[in-house]
């Protein structure tokens, strides 16, 4: 009972505290709810669909003409196999929906009754999905989310053999391809039009060009213990199925793909979140400090009555777990419609309505943890109790934590203001070690995400993380002659001179079994990615990815099979570079490399300009007098990196708002403390002059000293620490070398808005320094 | 002698628990220059409020207190802290030195607050003023590495830095041994005599002796006023019967 009044008394005496702590909790524990609830949601709901469609272990898309008769039986019948299933589909590599287009394999296939189609928000499933008309076509999102598109739009489907108009019927969910995180697309038109465009498409195939699909759908047997993609490699070693195949997508890639980049984020921020918990337990633990300091009195006199140290513990362990307690239930609560708003941030990505489901087992076991460390911490602060006597605090209490300092700066009549600031940061440094420690976990964080936007969204940076990086871009549709490229190219030279010629191609080859993105060039010396070795001049050399060393277990100096169409040779691995597609599952090879393997179309060109101003002039030049067979756009890096770049930049934003909270808070309390401590030091400057201005600028500049104090370590420790951070983190997203870049904003961003906050909110936090009267300093 | 500071009707009230506590009822004084005015009452009867009310530190209820042509009760914060600091010296019974500055600095803060003198001659002054109160040799300890009467030299150093026209003292020497408070009030009478205008509060008998005039507070109002020959250390024992015996006049 005793317990009862004193925790009752305390909270009633330290209202604020309680609050910002409360308010720190929630934020934290809203956070840590909601990140690991979407986590879980997203994977879930996609291994959902996939259950529910029965989507295969593994899809191949292969001409119709290689899927012979005997390959096909050949696979069903290896005892990895448990069945198989073929669905006829026609190749097409770009949709243009007005001013969008969508540039990449896309197999357009008869409509199945099981998928489900999104509803007009966008945001949950029709009851029923419509049956297709003629005409009439069902993207996925996936496409939407690189081609602007609504529902009653019209796209042109380009295909070798014609382009084909198709009104947008509506967006459907396929688990398989669906994501915006996976190039390859399924698009679905009715039985009718399907069955015109196959026909057609059959007229202009050749042993060479086709756009005559199967996609050949292989389920595990059930003993079958291997993993999709070793499945995958296993089956390919057998029958040599992937050697005649475009490519493939195992369900567990596709998962890892769908959700990679979703995941990714959560890590960031789940990671950021755990910074903001070591914040809270720093504000907690100074708070404790700092009121034990300020009820020295008070704890001697329950000392005196008979109060044992754990029972006064135990009151300031009770008084802080009940605030992160109340902050955590509020928190838990406030997470369940937010992971439904984060939840709609990943679905135009992953291209499914993601379940909205609190994972409530391990938020619990994360929560529980957090009290327990809160425990410790508590009861680590509050260890001075045990050195309080009842008579020395009784006595007068504890002497002024002031001490004399060799930082000292002498009290100036120039700049009076800012040197007794100064003094009062130097005097009681202890007391901002908290605060200092909290900025610099703010400014890591803030300029770990500045260097990660820098690093990324510069040219020179998308180049070394194997970006195409030209003033003009050209995707070509068709092969087309060396005496039409040198036309193109003299066309460009009478408008400007060009310096820089590209010429690459890709597509997937069968890399010791394993369906592997290629990029060939024309001139493998201009790969501007290299990380080691050189470029693969020789027809018997390849550079890979750390990536694909990593998966294939291989490295500079051995050699690898590739195959294609029953064509097989060993290559030498020269070099090592980066490349982001196919999150780093990349190889690149020369033109006469590639040509060991079969005939090369380049499909894409690019030209650096002497006179950059001119690239828009040779933009339309090139899609008027050549839009038939090419078409011309100029550079934008930024968009190169589409998703990565919104993330980085979310997430930026995120951290920004995050840290202006906690410095809210952190500030708040921090005052509050400093101000009760101060208040006979401000009663007497009002006394001898000094206005309520002056000394809440003076409580204000400490806060900024102690901010700029902070921001310094903290950029030390980014400078440190960010490179290995952003390196482990995206990895997973194919960028094996960061390179860090540090501009002046790197820098000035994060400090300016950080010591900002602290100065402005300080400012504001000391607004109690007016109710200060000088006659608060008499004594009767 | 020339007025310095004048109240009128000067009335002070607290409300406590809903009741109207008259602290300050209608008291009517003047200042002169030159003087070490003291003023006694009995404990409770209102001797630091008048202090308080007269210096500006506190604003009265009603009436009013002219400095200088001005009436200080309706001055705003801006022009109260200017006067603080350019013409109004206080001394508190804690001394009240601001613990984190050394006695030095606590000295030339408020002279570097007056725009009209340069550091250079705050800095002279403090030097010469710590010097005169014998603070010289540890003007750079900081409070807490000082005694109580060091401190309170310090705090009437600190009070007289920017020349003020009148310095307030509210008990200087209630919180001091013996040897400590001669200190003080040798000093304060030395300065004094120097021609600094003092209006002083105390109960302390010893510390009423130095006064040139001696004024009595009870019930809220002034109802004894003593005029005295200027403090001599050699008459201090004839002062003292002719002070006893006003108090006693006054029911001490």
């Amino acid at each position: 009972m005793e317990l009862l009044t004193l925790l009752k008394a305390n909270i009633r005496h330290k209202k604020g505290s309680f609050i910002s702590i409360i308010v720190l909790m929630i934020i934290v524990a809203t956070s840590f709810t909601s990140i690991i609830s979407t986590k879980d949601n997203v994977i879930s709901s996609g291994l959902k669909e996939h259950e529910r469609l029965n989507t295969p272990n593994v899809a191949v898309f292969i001409k119709s003409g290689n899927l012979t008769e005997e390959l096909l039986q050949s696979v069903e019948n290896s005892e990895l196999t448990k069945d198989t299933a073929v669905y006829p589909a026609v190749a097409s590599d770009k949709m243009i929906c007005g001013s969008g287009e969508y540039t990449n394999a896309m197999f357009v296939a008869k409509l199945r009754d099981d998928y489900r189609l999104f509803n007009r928000n966008l945001d949950g499933y029709e009851d029923k999905m419509p049956a297709l008309k003629k005409g009439e076509i069902y993207l996925t999102l996936g496409i939407r989310s690189k081609m602007p598109c609504e529902v009653g739009d019209t796209v042109i489907l380009k295909t070798i053999f014609g382009d084909y108009d198709f009104k947008v019927a509506g967006f459907i969910v396929e688990p398989l391809l669906g994501s915006a995180m996976i190039g390859w697309k399924q698009i679905f038109v009715s039985d009718e039009s399907f069955d015109e465009m196959h026909e057609a498409c059959k007229t202009v195939t050749t042993d060479d060009i086709s756009a005559d699909y199967k996609m050949l759908s292989i389920y595990k047997a059930d003993d079958c213990r291997l993993s999709d993609i070793k499945f995958c490699r296993q089956l390919n070693l057998e029958t040599g199925l992937m050697d005649n195949a475009l490519g493939s997508m195992s369900q567990e890639s596709s998962v890892y793909y769908t959700n990679l980049f979703a995941q990714t984020i959560l890590k960031v921020l789940m990671i950021f979140v755990s910074f903001l918990f070591v914040i809270v337990i720093i504000v907690m633990a100074h708070s404790i400090t700092t009121g034990i300091e300020m009820e020295y009195v008070s704890i001697g006199v329950l000392k005196a009555q008979g109060f044992s140290d754990l029972k006064i513990k135990a009151v300031f362990a009770l008084q802080y777990l009940t605030a992160q307690l109340f902050g955590t239930i509020i928190g838990m609560l406030a997470a369940i419609p937010l992971t439904k708003v984060i939840a709609g941030i990943f679905l135009t990505l992953n291209a499914i309505v993601p379940q909205n489901k609190i994972s409530f087992l391990k938020v619990t076991a994360v929560i529980v943890s957090i009290l327990i460390i809160s425990v410790l911490i508590i009861a680590a602060a509050t260890s001075k109790i045990k050195k309080i006597s009842p008579i020395t605090a009784i006595n007068g209490g504890k002497n002024d934590v002031y001490f004399a300092s060799r930082l000292n700066i002498p009290i100036r009549k120039k700049g009076l203001i800012a040197s007794i600031a100064l003094r009062q940061f130097t005097s009681a440094k202890r007391q901002y070690v908290g605060i200092i420690a909290i900025v610099s976990i703010l400014v890591f964080f803030m300029m770990t995400m500045m260097i990660t936007g820098n690093s990324i969204s510069s040219r020179d940076a998308m180049e070394s993380m194997g970006g195409f990086m030209t003033d003009i871009k050209i995707t070509i549709n068709h092969d087309i002659s060396d005496e039409k490229t040198a036309e193109i190219e003299h066309s460009v030279s009478e408008i400007t001179e060009i310096t820089k010629k590209v010429y690459k191609s890709s597509c997937y080859l069968s890399v010791e079994g394993e369906q592997i993105y290629t990029i060939i060039y024309k001139n493998p010396e201009q790969i501007g990615s290299i990380l080691r070795g050189r470029a693969p001049l020789y027809e018997n050399e390849v550079m890979i990815t750390d990536i694909v060393a990593e998966a294939l277990d291989v490295n500079i100096g051995d050699t690898i099979t590739i195959s294609k169409n029953n064509e097989k040779y060993e290559y030498l691995i020269v070099g090592s570079c980066q490349n982001l597609n196919d999150t780093g599952m990349v190889i690149t090879m020369g033109l006469k490399g590639a040509e060991r393997l079969g005939d090369v179309c380049f499909t894409r060109s690019g030209y650096n300009l002497a006179g950059s101003g001119k690239a828009s002039e040779v933009v339309k030049m090139l899609n008027e007098k050549y839009g038939d067979i090419l078409q011309a756009s100029e550079l934008d890096y930024k968009s190169e990196l589409g998703f990565i770049q919104t993330a980085v930049e979310g997430m930026k934003l995120v951290i920004y708002l995050f840290s202006a909270v906690f410095s809210l808070v952190a500030v708040n309390m921090a005052c509050k403390k400093a101000f009760l401590k101060e208040r006979t030091d401000i009663g007497i400057y009002k006394a001898v002059g000094f206005t309520s201005g002056k000394l809440r600028l003076q409580f204000a500049l400490r806060y900024l000293i102690a901010a700029v104090c902070g921001s310094v370590l903290g950029a030390a420790v980014s400078m440190i620490l960010s490179g290995y951070l952003l390196n482990a983190l995206l990895r997973v997203t194919g960028i094996t070398s960061f390179v860090i870049k540090y501009t002046p904003a790197t820098f000035i961003y994060p400090v300016l808005m950080i010591c900002t906050c602290f100065f402005v909110f300080s400012y504001i936090a000391s607004r109690k320094v007016k109710t200060v009267e000088v006659t608060e300093l008499i004594s009767e | 002698m020339d007025t310095i500071l004048t109240a009128k009707g000067l009335c002070k009230s607290y409300a406590l628990n809903g009741v109207q506590n008259h602290v300050l009822s209608q008291v009517d004084v003047q200042i002169y220059e030159g003087d070490f005015t003291i003023i006694m009452g009995a404990s409770g009867s209102g001797k630091s409020t008048l202090l308080y009310s007269l210096s500006g530190m506190d604003k009265a209820t009603a009436g009013k207190v002219i400095y200088n042509g001005m009436d200080i009760v309706s001055l705003k914060e801006k022009e109260l802290t200017k006067l603080r600091y350019a013409d109004f010296g206080f001394v508190f019974q804690q001394m009240r030195l601001v613990s984190n500055l050394t006695l030095f600095e606590n000295v030339a803060v408020s002279g570097y607050l007056n725009k009209s003198s340069s550091a250079n001659e705050v800095n002279k002054r403090a030097d010469m003023l710590l010097e005169q109160m014998g603070l010289a040799q540890i003007k750079q300890h900081l409070p807490s590495q000082s005694s109580g009467g060091e401190q309170q030299r310090c705090a009437i150093a600190r009070a007289v830095i920017n020349n003020p026209k009148l310095l307030f003292a509210d008990e200087p020497t209630g919180a001091l041994n013996r040897k400590n408070t001669l200190e003080v009030l040798d000093l304060l009478t030395q300065i004094n005599k120097d021609g600094q205008s003092i209006l002083m509060v105390t109960h302390d008998m010893k510390a009423a002796l130095r006064a040139t005039r001696l004024l009595y507070l009870a019930d809220g109002n002034i109802i004894g006023d003593l005029s005295l020959a200027p403090y001599e250390s050699e008459n201090e024992k004839s002062r003292e019967i002719q002070v006893n015996a006003w108090l006693s006049s006054m029911e001490w």
